[in-house]
């Protein structure tokens, strides 16, 4: 049951959240919200050199991990066997690789890219598979289906970050152009 | 003047999360200005550090947006994210050299010594005395009378058992009182 002291804080609990931040927090946060979608030109390219990187490193192990098993019944757990809500997070991100995939496509990207790309999206799937045949072994465990959910977003922000740079760089030769005509 | 009912309130909250939800930016940071300080303060009463306290708030609303996908019921997402700053203030917390925990097995609950009827303390003498207690009293006293969580919350979040929670927390209250009570 609630004491005098409880009632006395419920009563003045408002008061008690008087702290206030630094001026510039909302700016510093704006900041970094832009910094999660955005990157100057020069930075992507940094970026594109680290995902190489990231890649070489991730296939490396994949290779010492056991082959995924067969998709056979009981032998593979996917996200939307979870819980409806997992079938819709896994639903959400599927949606959304295709979307980034059929924009890719109608940018006409260069084969060279695109051939990277892939490959480094199959990298991803077979992982995915392999953590498919991880949570048919042991059902519900969190980290895994963390795991999945982490699989699905690296191969969707894979895909926005190649978007992004594509549309830099178009905007960038558009800008020349114009410069030049 | 026009007034807003509650259920377009909750319409309009509704369509700015879904709006976060899909990245966008003006609708991120109209949710970051609804409630960061709420989540500061939060924060701030765990870390006790200004500076770590906003980079922690921070922190966990791009975590937020990030994870929103997986929230299936937007309606819960300020308890959400109140979770996502208390368990992320608690980890920097537990890190910290000078953190001096839970001690557990302590399970004997003492009596919170009753108040006096008139409560001649301030906002600001609460909170100071609040600063002033061990972590381990200070974080279960501002979980249960700041965050609203109830024991089985706390345990749950400090895993911690429920008992190691009540008997923590009518210690802190009974030293807190003696704080207050030291300074008056």
């Amino acid at each position: 049951m609630e004491d005098s002291f409880e009632k006395y804080i419920r009563e003045q609990r408002m008061q008690f959240d008087d702290a206030e931040p630094s001026a510039k927090h909302a700016a510093v946060f704006e900041k970094k919200l832009a910094g999660k979608e955005h990157s100057n030109p020069l930075k992507m390219i940094w970026w594109a050199a680290a995902v190489i990187v990231l890649f070489v490193g991730i296939s490396t192990v994949m290779k010492n991990l056991p082959d995924a098993p067969q998709e056979t019944e009981n032998t593979s757990m996917a996200l939307k066997e979870v819980s409806p809500e997992m079938a819709e997070v896994e639903a959400f991100y599927t949606q959304e690789i295709v979307q980034s995939k059929n924009m890719l496509s109608a940018f006409g990207v260069n084969q060279n890219q695109i051939e990277l790309l892939n490959k480094n999206l199959e990298l991803l799937e077979h992982q995915y598979d392999y953590l498919k045949s991880e949570l048919a072994v042991h059902p519900g465990d969190q980290r895994i289906i963390t795991s999945m959910i982490e699989n699905y977003r690296t191969r969707l922000q894979l895909l926005d970050k190649h978007l992004l740079f594509i549309q830099k760089y178009q905007n960038h030769q558009n800008q020349s152009s114009h410069e030049n005509a | 003047m026009q007034t807003i009912s509650p259920s377009s309130v909750q319409s309009i909250h509704a369509d700015m999360l879904k709006r976060c939800k899909s990245g966008d930016r003006h609708a991120q940071m109209q949710v970051y200005h609804l409630y960061y300080k709420a989540m500061y303060n939060t924060a701030l009463r765990i870390v006790k550090d200004r500076f770590e306290a906003e980079d922690l708030m921070q922190e966990s609303f791009l975590k937020a947006f990030y994870d929103l996908p997986t929230l299936h019921d937007l309606s819960t997402f300020t308890a959400w994210l109140k979770r996502i700053v208390v368990n992320k203030s608690i980890n920097s917390l537990r890190q910290k050299a000078t953190y001096d925990g839970f001690v557990e097995g302590l399970e004997t609950t003492p009596e919170i010594e009753p108040e006096k009827q008139d409560l001649p303390y301030s906002v600001q003498e609460v909170k100071a005395a609040m600063e002033a207690l061990p972590d381990g009293y200070r974080v279960v006293l501002s979980l249960y009378l700041f965050e609203g969580f109830d024991h089985e919350e706390i345990a749950e979040i400090l895993s911690i058992t429920s008992s190691t929670s009540r008997s923590q927390y009518n210690r802190g209250r009974n030293q807190l009182k003696q704080l207050l009570i030291s300074k008056n």
